[in-house]
């Protein structure tokens, strides 16, 4: 089994959370949101024999709660989220996806954040502006998926900060009166194509370089 | 009265290490196959249902067992409490099918002592009468107060006030017909008495947990379940130097091990790794499991100090068990 845990600013990205499932124990696919299923699919083209071993864990909490927003962006709580006390309940891999929100130092602060914690590794993710600015990278899938004419002349990196998040509401107003936040946009994920993704969104690219990365130094 | 009482006579007290060194539980209520060791203070943490207050009761001496108190309810299982005590002396109970059981093994006796307050019994008015050992549930708690010596009686007040400094003094008040019951002094106008019924359960509960090292003879265990209820977080690390200083013989005429069952974070942040036991149910089988710190581990140490050596905080992150799982 290769499990990963992973941490995002919340349920549009790491989906309706798993209520009571304790910190290192096994998510059902139910619990499952959009950056898992972009993990997942990262897996599988470059790590095929780890995708299908692949399962994913609750992260640790912090104070009894899962981390969200801001939270995941300082020094002291990342380093009490990432660096697990039992390696017997830890995962093999941690993820840290957050957004940029025009902050262009983001990254490198949150590497020196985790800088010498033991493993497990964390590939760190700092989507340009925001998560849903990956989910808005592919326009035909969202086409397809939303059945609307969607405008295909948006570079996604360069909206404002939040305008990502207002376009992606807007374009699955249908989607979400049919589930929730999280399921329309973990459809959207596993809908995405993964090459548009990544010549569009160069965060993406750079998070699946880190993701290789790491991969490559677990055993 | 949830005492038991085996020592011979002659015994003399003494705590190089713990007087009770460990347990092996079988086919007790939920703890189907647990070995649990302790240390002179120990704290049990787990969700609910997992098994803490059947290793009190167990740590305590099972006199015992009814059906329900076999695992899973089957009439058929034996069950097994063996308790390993200071100079690997043994106390074995056993219950076989259908019987309530007996303690077959009993080569050294222990004086042990379980507390379960219930906050009700605690503030009740009692008919006056000699009582030198508080009651599992707190019952009798008056008549232990005022069956103190005097000398003793203001000691124990002074610790309390300044524990719980709103008030000045504790006391005693009749109330006709032979019942009395505690009274406490307001700190600011010693014209102003409260009784139980006024002051706060964290009031009632930290007189009643300073009153036991004041009980004759003293026991060698007492197990407390839950001593942070309503007590304010500031008071927690209060409480627990002074159940360490009971387990060194610093109060009390002589050392007494202590074993303590919490879901306080509170109460975690002023123990030692080494004196927690955590404790889970098995996903599939139901059967509680318990586990210690590993201290000796570089993920441990880069965790301990992430969180800046706060066990409660390091237990809550959810990293080292004894927290619910679905």
């Amino acid at each position: 089994m290769f499990t990963v845990a992973v941490y995002c600013e919340g349920p549009a990205e790491s989906g309706r959370g798993a209520l009571g499932v304790a910190p290192g124990e096994l998510l059902s696919d139910a619990d499952l949101g959009a950056a898992h299923v972009l993990i997942r699919r990262a897996l599988e083209s470059f790590e095929p024999s780890r995708a299908r071993d692949l399962e994913f864990v609750q992260p640790l909490f912090l104070r009894g709660a899962p981390a969200r927003g801001g939270q995941l962006l300082s020094r002291a709580n990342l380093r009490k989220l990432l660096a697990w006390p039992d390696s017997k309940r830890a995962p093999r891999l941690c993820a840290l996806i957050v957004d940029e929100d025009g902050q262009r130092q983001r990254l490198k602060d949150l590497r020196s954040y985790v800088e010498g914690i033991p493993p497990p590794l964390t590939a760190i993710a700092v989507a340009v502006r925001e998560f849903e600015s990956w989910l808005l990278a592919d326009h035909q899938a969202l086409a397809s998926l939303t059945s609307q004419r969607i405008d295909s002349g948006w570079d996604v990196e360069t909206l404002e900060p939040r305008r990502a998040k207002e376009h992606l509401r807007a374009l699955t107003e249908q989607l979400r009166a049919d589930s929730t936040v999280a399921a329309a946009h973990r459809l959207i994920a596993e809908q995405l194509r993964p090459e548009q993704l990544r010549s569009v969104c160069p965060s993406f690219q750079r998070f699946l370089d880190e993701l290789r990365a790491c991969l490559e130094r677990t055993p | 009265m949830a005492v038991e009482s085996l020592a011979g006579a002659g015994y003399t007290p003494r705590m190089d290490g713990p007087i009770l060194k460990s347990i092996q539980f079988e086919n007790y209520r939920c703890l189907r196959d647990v070995r649990i060791e302790f240390e002179p203070l120990t704290v049990l943490v787990g969700g609910n249902a997992t098994g803490k207050s059947s290793v009190l009761r167990g740590a305590c001496g099972i006199q015992r067992v009814a059906n329900a108190d076999r695992w899973m309810q089957q009439p058929t299982a034996t069950v097994t409490v063996r308790r390993v005590l200071v100079g690997n002396s043994q106390n074995v109970f056993v219950a076989t099918a259908g019987l309530p059981g007996q303690t077959q093994v009993a080569d050294r006796g222990v004086r042990t002592q379980l507390i379960e307050l219930d906050l009700a019994q605690l503030r009740a008015a009692n008919t006056l009468a000699n009582s030198t050992r508080l009651a599992s549930n707190g019952a009798n708690f008056a008549n232990t107060f005022v069956s103190l010596p005097r000398r003793q009686q203001i000691e124990l007040a002074e610790r309390f006030c300044a524990i719980v400094p709103m008030y000045r003094d504790v006391d005693m008040l009749t109330i006709g017909s032979g019942y009395h019951t505690l009274r406490f002094q307001d700190r600011w106008n010693e014209s102003v008495w409260y009784t139980p019924d006024q002051v706060s359960d964290g009031t009632m509960l930290v007189l009643a947990y300073l009153l036991l090292m004041y009980q004759q003879p003293q026991v060698e265990l007492v197990a407390i379940e839950e001593p942070e209820r309503g007590l304010h977080p500031f008071l927690l690390g209060e409480l627990v130097q002074f159940f360490r200083a009971m387990t060194r013989g610093e109060v009390g005429p002589h050392p007494v091990q202590v074993v303590l069952a919490t879901h306080s974070a509170g109460i975690l942040d002023h123990i030692e790794p080494r004196e927690v036991r955590l404790l889970s149910r098995d996903r599939q089988s139901g059967e509680v499991r318990v586990e210690t710190i590993d201290e000796s581990t570089q993920n441990w140490r880069a965790a301990y100090a992430a969180h800046e050596h706060s066990l409660g905080g390091i237990w809550l992150s959810g990293g080292i068990g004894g927290v619910p799982s679905r």
